[in-house]
């Protein structure tokens, strides 16, 4: 695909979650798998927005008019997060985390930062909004393809995570809530799906150059704005993986080219004006019927001219049907059905006609019908017709929600530009030159250069890099330094291979502190690691190991060599070298050895 | 210089509070944004158009641009009422505090809301439980400004309001900081009320989805249909949003400082248990009915100090209160109601006299003020006799205030000495006219 000639147009948003304490109370950014030690019940009233008017995500997420369950820990959450009491002075270490970010990305410091509530109603947040304040603007990160714009870092708190969700009910794990995340925004400046991959990556690398943003699943998620020519922006939530990143963005593409096309043959058959939210309660139809309809409320509405028109594919595998299905789910009913795929699922061809005649649907007409309670069959198509308009002018302004299969369905219209508003229980913060005065990282590609001049060589020094033990494997450098920095660079990265051939997998940093300190001290010789440190893993202790493997003194040697020479005295050096080494079972330098039996040999 | 006169400084156009600007620094950058009202001295606050304020110090600023005018201030909210036939009508007193306020979220500001149907935008459904038939908002302050003539002044309001035969009850909101004061100050001042009267607040500000208030104020609604007919607050019973608790006016008081559930009952059990869903379950037997009676007003109230004592505690500050003209003054004493006297024991030699109670509990009573005792530990009774101190301290001419929490024993001392010689008031204080006084220590009472 020609991107550039698509008028394609792509952003990022990339969230990630600091190692602090919580931004707002000194809780532990530490998320739980035990059970809760408890659980509250709240609800979340609609508020009327900034203009004086619910604003539209709101409205929708409003017919939910779900039950919250927040479950807590007693020893690790606090009564902030449980919207009981004032948020605290904002986290002074996240935000200089922010500020160390903030220079690595060329970005200006705010000198003074305003907290604002960002109105939240998904039950996420068990205020209703989620704290948030701009530290650092007009940034950029270098990348392949040219200069891509960072135009703002925020820092705010992260939304509760959701454990599950049962009828009316959504329960909510309040660990995560409060955790300081980082958001980076880019300016449209990608040129391509591989390079939205790229910019991420980069954004990503760059962050953890900090030392004290999280790694693992989850910890960094990535939001995508991406709109063509004749499309509109939309925003697509969640996309957690890289690898899916393109086929994510490829897909939101292709989706906005069939929605254009869609729409242009659309406006041609129907217009807004013949889609009347007039519902029919059809349950009579299907008394008798042997589908899942019997017995229940049905409510159908029909939509003039759209025969056709609701199972044509904007996706592999989604339909405009599909989209209004998602709208059914988020009011609490299992999906829809339509008469572009009638009579299907039981439903007979008879009843299929029952229904056109009871809506008056004419042949170029379609139906839909929703089934359940009745509320929310009417909420269901109010909303489901109020989409279906939307089609009428091309893209929809939606936030999708990525899907693990790489197109993503439908999470809520697009807010309002303004759904913020001051926090009024904090001051503002002032970013002091104390502040400012925090230790300075370096970049990914200065750390590179580091690690290339201290010999590890190129693939060496990116995997170090990339690794989520970065930390540790410079904490040790700084440690060990008679250690040389490769020597210490394979064998803590290689260990893992090595010795999971042993069958060990659980490797800790105190295995290797250990390790090393025998090594550095020159107690144990670099080449019988995988055995030391197999030992160590098993949990002998220090002295143990260097008993078994430590270094043989020189006397200890020289006995071994003699040993071996009145037995094989005639065997060549290198035969020699072999058998010592051998049955010193690495307790041996092989300089020492060498040096050993030419002494002994003459 | 006002903000305002500080923005114009930099800009030759009459420059107003939301309207559009580009503000350009001394280094030529360029902001544009909605000019936001800001309390900071030394700068200006715009709104971007990603949402987020920003703030740029005056000393960095070269001028101000107008992009376009702004829009008023949004309005509050309001909501047309249908009166239906059969609902009770209740009048409601607004008095400030958090509940009852509307925040706009472009500057962040906070107005009252004036009239009902302002309120019941905030709780749509309370119109479905009763007619609100007036607002009336005599002041709008914090409630810790509020002062006892103020208690005055709305014990009167709501006597008059609860007279009238079309008024089925009244509900006043409040700040909740003081509100335990003020529904003790009603208590005493309403007497024989026939009516309920809901005193109602809000933990959490009415711009989040978690405002408490407007459950608060649905449960205040059910209250009025309810047969108890008396003053209680109606606040959250738990931190989650199940039930409000309806708790007797002089034996509630604030407990935590920012919980929704922060309204507790002290030594007494909760009137009843409201359900948003209108469900009421009555907790505490002992309650008035609603009746035809007349209520009478009764009010005012005299300069009444409370003072805390604490080990090494100096009692000469007693003397500044008799000195300054006060009637009355409460002691929160520790435990059974002890304050320091160094007599408990031969030993105490060591004890400085100076630091000890009696002496200037002897002077107050003889210049006729009334000491009446509490205790520190809110919950339990206070009693005049178990130790020596205590018989000391009775024996001095205190006088003990039973189970009466120290801000309850503040608000009816002053109520009493405002309308009985301080000899009358000294005997009327043990006896009970609002609830405040429970003969028995029900063992469900404590910590509820």
């Amino acid at each position: 695909m020609n991107y550039e000639k698509l008028g394609f147009k792509c952003g990022l948003e990339i969230h990630a979650q600091l190692d602090t304490n919580k931004l707002f109370c000194s809780c532990p950014s530490m998320l739980r798998k035990e059970d809760p030690d408890f659980r509250v019940e709240r609800k979340l009233r609609a508020v009327v927005g900034e203009t004086g008017k619910k604003d539209v995500a709101t409205k929708l997420e409003e017919v939910k008019d779900k039950l919250f369950v927040y479950e807590g820990y007693d020893d690790t959450t606090c009564l902030v997060e449980m919207d009981s009491e004032p948020p605290h002075m904002m986290s002074r270490e996240a935000l200089m985390v922010s500020v160390q970010v903030a220079r690595l990305l060329n970005m200006n410091i705010l000198k003074k930062v305003l907290v604002m509530r960002k109105t939240v109603v998904d039950g996420s947040n068990t205020s209703g909004f989620q704290r948030t304040a701009l530290v650092a603007e007009d940034g950029f990160v270098d990348t392949s393809l040219g200069r891509v714009r960072v135009n703002m870092l925020s820092l705010e708190e992260d939304a509760a995570r959701k454990i599950k969700e049962e009828k009316d009910k959504i329960f909510y794990r309040i660990d995560r809530l409060g955790i300081p995340l980082i958001e980076l925004r880019t300016e449209p400046d990608i040129k391509n799906p591989f390079h939205a991959v790229e910019t991420a990556k980069k954004l990503g690398t760059t962050l953890w150059m900090t030392n004290h943003v999280k790694r693992g699943l989850g910890s960094i998620r990535q939001d995508v704005n991406v709109s063509i020519k004749g499309g509109t922006r939309v925003e697509i939530k969640g996309v957690q993986d890289l690898k899916l990143m393109p086929k994510i963005i490829e897909n939101e593409v292709l989706r906005q080219k069939n929605i254009i096309l869609i729409s242009k043959e659309l406006r041609k058959k129907s217009s807004p004006k013949l889609l009347k939210k007039d519902f029919k309660n059809v349950s009579k139809i299907f008394e008798k019927s042997k589908s899942f309809l019997k017995g229940k409320n049905v409510l159908g509405v029909c939509l003039k001219g759209f025969k056709g028109f609701i199972s044509r594919e904007i996706l592999p595998n989604r339909r405009i049907g599909t989209e209004i299905a998602d709208i059914a789910k988020m009011v609490g009913l299992k999906g829809v059905l339509h008469s572009d795929e009638l009579p299907a699922y039981k439903v007979s061809a008879r009843e299929v006609n029952g229904v056109n005649k009871a809506l008056s649907c004419g042949k170029s007409d379609a139906f839909i019908i929703a089934a359940g309670e009745i509320g929310k069959c009417y909420q269901t198509l109010e909303l489901g017709v109020d989409r279906l308009k939307q089609f009428f002018k091309g893209v929809p302004k939606d936030v999708r929600a990525a899907r693990p299969d790489g197109t993503t369905a439908f999470l809520r219209p697009m807010p309002g530009s303004a759904r913020m508003y001051p926090e009024t229980d904090l001051p503002i913060v002032e970013i002091s030159d104390e502040l400012l005065r925090v230790e300075r990282v370096e970049t990914p590609e200065q750390k590179f250069d580091k690690f290339v001049n201290m010999g590890l060589g190129e693939e060496l020094a990116s995997q170090v890099i990339n690794s989520r033990k970065l930390k540790d494997f410079e904490q040790l450098l700084v440690t060990y330094k008679k250690i040389k920095p490769t020597e210490l660079a394979k064998m803590f990265f290689g260990a893992k291979t090595e010795l999971k051939k042993k069958g060990i997998t659980k490797l800790t940093i105190k295995n290797f502190s250990e390790l090393f300190g025998l090594i550095n001290e020159g107690v144990l010789s670099k080449d019988s690691y995988v055995e030391a440190l197999t030992m160590l893993s098993k949990g002998r202790s220090r002295k143990v190991v260097e008993k078994k493997f430590g270094v043989m003194s020189e006397d200890e040697l020289e006995k071994l060599v003699k040993k071996v020479l009145k037995k094989h005295g005639s065997a060549s050096f290198g035969a020699l070298m072999g058998l010592v080494r051998g049955e010193a079972r690495g307790r041996a330098d092989g300089k020492m050895v060498f040096k050993m039996i030419q002494q002994l040999k003459k | 210089m006002t903000y305002i006169e500080k923005i114009k400084n930099f800009s030759d156009k009459n420059i107003r509070v939301l309207d559009k600007v580009r503000v350009i620094t001394k280094k030529e950058e360029g902001f544009d944004g909605v000019l936001i009202p800001n309390s900071e001295e030394d700068g200006l606050v715009l709104k971007l158009s990603n949402g987020y304020n920003r703030f740029v110090e005056f000393k960095n600023v070269k001028k101000i641009e107008l992009i376009s005018r702004g829009e008023k201030i949004a309005s509050i909210p309001s909501i047309k009422i249908t009166r239906k036939k059969g609902l009770p009508n209740v009048v409601l007193i607004a008095t400030g505090g958090t509940i009852g306020t509307h925040v706009d979220y472009k500057t962040g500001g906070v107005f009252m809301c004036r009239t009902p149907e302002q309120i019941i935008a905030t709780v749509p459904r309370i119109s479905k439980v009763v007619n609100i038939v007036r607002m009336l908002s005599p002041f709008t302050i914090a409630s810790e400004d509020i002062t006892p003539e103020q208690w005055q002044e709305i014990a009167g309001m709501v006597a008059r309001e609860v007279n009238k035969k079309s008024v089925d009850s009244v509900i006043v909101t409040v700040g909740t900081d003081t509100m335990h004061y003020l529904s003790a100050a009603l208590s005493f001042s309403l007497q024989k009320l026939s009516k309920p009267v809901a005193v109602v607040g809000a933990q959490r500000s009415p711009d989040r989805g978690s405002f408490d208030g407007s459950m608060n104020l649905l449960c205040a609604a059910h209250y009025c249909k309810s047969k108890i007919a008396e003053v209680a607050t109606i606040m959250h019973g738990s931190s989650e949003d199940d039930y409000c608790l309806a708790i007797r006016g002089t034996k509630v008081r604030k407990m935590h400082s920012s919980r929704r559930d922060a309204f507790r009952p002290i030594n007494d059990l909760p009137l009843a248990k409201i359900w948003p869903n209108g469900r009421i379950e009555i907790l505490n037997q002992r309650y008035t009915r609603r009746s035809d009676s007349k209520t009478i007003l009764k009010t005012g109230f005299s300069k009444v100090g409370l003072i805390k004592v604490f080990p090494g505690s100096n009692p000469e500050i007693m003397d500044w209160y008799i000195k300054k003209g006060y009637k009355g003054i409460i002691i929160e004493g520790t435990g059974l109601g002890h304050v320091p006297t160094g007599e408990s024991s031969d030993k105490t030699k060591s004890f400085d006299k100076k630091l000890s109670w009696l002496p200037w509990v002897k002077k107050a009573v003889k210049k006729g003020v009334v000491v009446a005792i509490t205790t520190q530990t809110i919950y339990g009774r206070v009693n005049p006799y178990v130790y020596r101190n205590l018989r000391l301290l009775n024996r001095a001419g205190a006088v003990f205030c039973e189970d009466m929490h120290p801000e309850t024993a503040l608000v009816k001392l002053a109520w009493l000495l405002a309308n009985h010689e301080p000899s009358q008031a000294k005997e009327l204080i043990k006896k009970n006219f609002a609830g405040e006084i429970s003969e028995a220590t029900i063992n469900k009472a404590f910590l509820y």
